[in-house]
């Protein structure tokens, strides 16, 4: 198989991943590392693709997709710092007050 | 094929009214703080300035058709432009439309300077005459207009400014309620015009005057020829009161008496006989309809001419005589004499300016009495108005010399000349003009002579309201002469001559009777009329005709006829409406869609259990969604 295919399969599996993580874990810093993992299996796409058809906007976007993820996992994280602070655990199944 | 000139000239005859209109409407109140805190003699001076400049404009314009210019023309721009369908709106001043302007122009500026005394009691007058500009405004753009659309879109906007001015002292109900018939009955005509317009699009694909006449010219008479005719005089009996949508212009009188005079005796109410001699060439192709045009205007003539006779109210004796004497010209446009219609049109508007504002002096000086019982003997007092009143009375009475002894007995002598006319149509208009000079010996003799029945002090009017009374008065008692018989003098018709390039005349066969003959027949009837009136009226100002005025004093039941026949039915239908349709299944489908959406709310708060990652699932499945169905989409 081509380093190619392999390494679009490797970010697909990476994001797939990442994704169940968000989806399964209760845990909420458990569930942004989901998300960084789904960041990242993207860039590892975008970096194939740069490879193969020999083009640098690929490439670029990384950089953008890093910058957005360093200012995301801030974000999270605070939220993640208030969440415990209001109830007192970080674990999903104790925030449910939008309950409709 | 006349040629036209490129001129501003008809734009601005025909925005200055406009502009008059935006200094009462909102420059005015907005500077003084409201319209109550207007004052009568700043609004009715600029007012009477912009449509005397307008009036200036407008001799302008005569002017230089006069010399030599076929006609003005100034496009506006192209209103609706899509697809196939195009109108442009565009000015046009030729003869006939200069002769309107100038009637509506001179008389409007007389009638806007009289108002400023009429009204100097009145509070927040800066309406009326912004109401006033805007009328003369529509009334200009009517005339001006060179297409069916623009002339709709002035006549309704005199059909609006009439209603506005009828209800215009409006916290009196009686006031509203005829203005809301006004605007009912005019709307029933409108549809006539709508439906005309729709007609004469679909089949010959412009509504411009100049491209329709080119197109129906040596036409063969089709079916929807005869329909759009049909509908177009539906319209004119609705705006010029015909049969049989006349039963608004008597209630009208609840307006202002100048309004009456303007709007309800010398311009709006003509603008179906305008209509009929700017279509003219048009309505020719329907012989069998003008021919009841013919029929429908005398038979209005004797029933406003009987009504007349028992009115009491000295304005709604002015109106039936108007309805009368709008039957008149619906007599000559339907026999084909157009520019005699034209010629009665102004002469009309002449004397029947000057009855009115001297009716309205009348009633200024007997603080707004109405009821001429109550009157009488107001000779003494009020001798320059019962001078102009004379003079009013003598030319719609037809005597020799006035004005309304030139064009009325044209009309009876056109209905001897032309095709279209006979033996009985002459006869009846014969007994309208009788009618004429017994309503009108009627008014005089019962307002200026009898015994007094008043009990306060009448005073003479102010200068301002005797000044533009004079002028009338002139032109009133001369204005006749621009139409001597071509019998009497070659070429001395001046109207029918200036009319001629846009009013071919129709030919007619010889008369069985000279026009001096019937002139002299209907001088004859005129004198008699009010030699007999004069005689019977001043002991009792109640007539006795074997019990017939019981009959005119209701106004043949036609009121009552149509309470009955229309007006209750559909009140009727109304109520069945708003219990059937609107509470039975309208107001319940409102509840139904309320109810429905608490339901399914109640089933679909489930999915919102506040799990942060059931959100993120129902996200995650939708965008799956999507892109499966743009990729299925993408690989059909």
């Amino acid at each position: 198989m081509e380093t190619g295919n392999v390494l679009h399969l490797l970010s697909a599996y990476l994001f797939c991943l990442g994704l169940l993580a968000l989806l399964l874990r209760r845990n909420t810093l458990i569930m942004l590392m989901g998300i960084e993992l789904m960041l990242n299996a993207v860039n590892l796409s975008f970096v194939t693709f740069s490879r193969e058809l020999n083009q640098l906007n690929g490439q670029l976007q990384v950089f953008f997709v890093i910058t957005l993820a360093a200012a995301e996992s801030a974000i999270g994280l605070s939220i993640l710092v208030n969440i415990y602070r209001n109830f007192g655990s970080i674990k999903t199944d104790r925030t449910t007050s939008l309950r409709g | 094929m006349t040629t036209s000139t490129l001129s501003v000239l008809p734009l601005w005859i025909l925005l200055l009214p406009l502009f008059g209109f935006l200094f009462n409407a909102l420059a005015y109140p907005l500077a003084a703080g409201g319209t109550s805190k207007t004052h009568p003699g700043v609004a009715g001076s600029v007012a009477s300035l912009f449509m005397g400049a307008s009036f200036v404009l407008a001799l302008l314009g005569y002017g230089k058709i006069l010399g030599g210019a076929d006609a003005l023309h100034q496009p506006l721009y192209d209103w609706i432009h899509f697809g196939e369908l195009k109108f442009s709106l565009a000015l046009h001043l030729d003869p006939l439309s200069s002769m309107m302007t100038l009637i509506i122009t001179g008389i409007g500026s007389l009638i806007h300077i009289y108002s400023i005394a009429y009204m100097s009691h009145e509070k927040g007058v800066s309406r009326f005459f912004a109401y006033l500009n805007l009328f003369c405004f529509a009334m200009l753009f009517l005339v001006l207009s060179d297409s069916l659309l623009g002339v709709f879109f002035g006549w309704e906007g005199v059909g609006l400014c009439s209603y506005l001015l009828i209800s215009y002292w409006y916290s009196d109900e009686a006031n509203v309620q005829a203005a809301r018939k006004a605007f009912l009955a005019n709307r029933v005509g409108d549809l006539g015009f709508v439906l005309a317009m729709a007609l004469i699009y679909t089949q010959m694909g412009t509504l411009s005057f100049a491209e329709l006449i080119a197109g129906v010219s040596g036409a063969a008479v089709a079916p929807w020829l005869f329909g759009a005719a049909a509908l177009l005089f539906f319209a004119a009996t609705g705006k010029s009161a015909q049969l049989p949508l006349y039963v608004w212009l008597p209630d009208a009188m609840a307006g202002p008496t100048p309004v009456s005079a303007l709007i309800h005796a010398a311009t709006m109410v003509t603008a179906g006989v305008y209509l009929f001699v700017r279509m003219h060439v048009f309505f020719e192709l329907a012989p069998a309809l003008m021919s009841f045009v013919a029929w429908i205007g005398v038979v209005t003539a004797l029933l406003g001419g009987t009504i007349a006779l028992v009115q009491t109210d000295i304005k709604k004796l002015l109106a039936y005589s108007t309805v009368s004497q709008l039957g008149f010209m619906f007599i000559a446009v339907g026999v084909g004499a157009y520019q005699t219609a034209m010629f009665h049109l102004m002469t009309h508007a002449f004397f029947k300016a000057l009855l009115f504002l001297g009716a309205g002096s009348v009633i200024h000086a007997c603080d707004g009495e109405q009821d001429m019982r109550k009157m009488g003997g107001l000779a003494k007092a009020l001798p320059w108005t019962h001078l102009f009143m004379l003079v009013g009375s003598a030319a719609i009475a037809g005597l020799p010399v006035f004005s309304g002894f030139f064009s009325k007995d044209e009309i009876l002598y056109m209905t001897l000349a032309q095709g279209r006319g006979n033996f009985l149509l002459f006869g009846l208009a014969c007994v309208a003009a009788f009618l004429t000079a017994l309503y009108a010996i009627r008014l005089l003799t019962l307002t200026f002579w009898g015994p007094s029945h008043f009990k306060g002090h009448p005073h003479e009017s102010p200068l301002l309201m005797t000044g533009p009374l004079f002028v009338l008065a002139v032109l009133a008692t001369f204005g006749g002469f621009l139409g001597i018989p071509h019998e009497w003098a070659h070429d001395a018709h001046q109207l029918s001559l200036w009319l001629s390039p846009v009013v071919a005349v129709t030919g007619g066969h010889e008369a069985a009777l000279s026009e001096a003959l019937v002139s002299g027949f209907a001088v004859l009837i005129s004198v008699i009329g009010l030699g007999l009136g004069y005689a019977i009226f001043r002991k009792n100002p109640d007539l006795k005709v074997l019990g017939l005025e019981k009959l005119w004093a209701a106004k043949y039941y036609l009121d009552e006829i149509y309470q009955a026949v229309l007006v209750r039915p559909l009140h009727a239908l109304g109520a069945l409406v708003e219990r059937g349709l609107e509470q039975g299944f309208m107001f319940r489908l409102g509840d139904w869609m309320g109810t429905g959406v608490q339901w399914s709310g109640d089933r679909l708060r489930a999915i919102q259990n506040g799990d942060l990652q059931a959100f993120t699932l129902l996200l995650v499945t939708g965008l799956v969604l999507v892109l499966g169905i743009l990729w299925t989409w993408a690989h059909i």
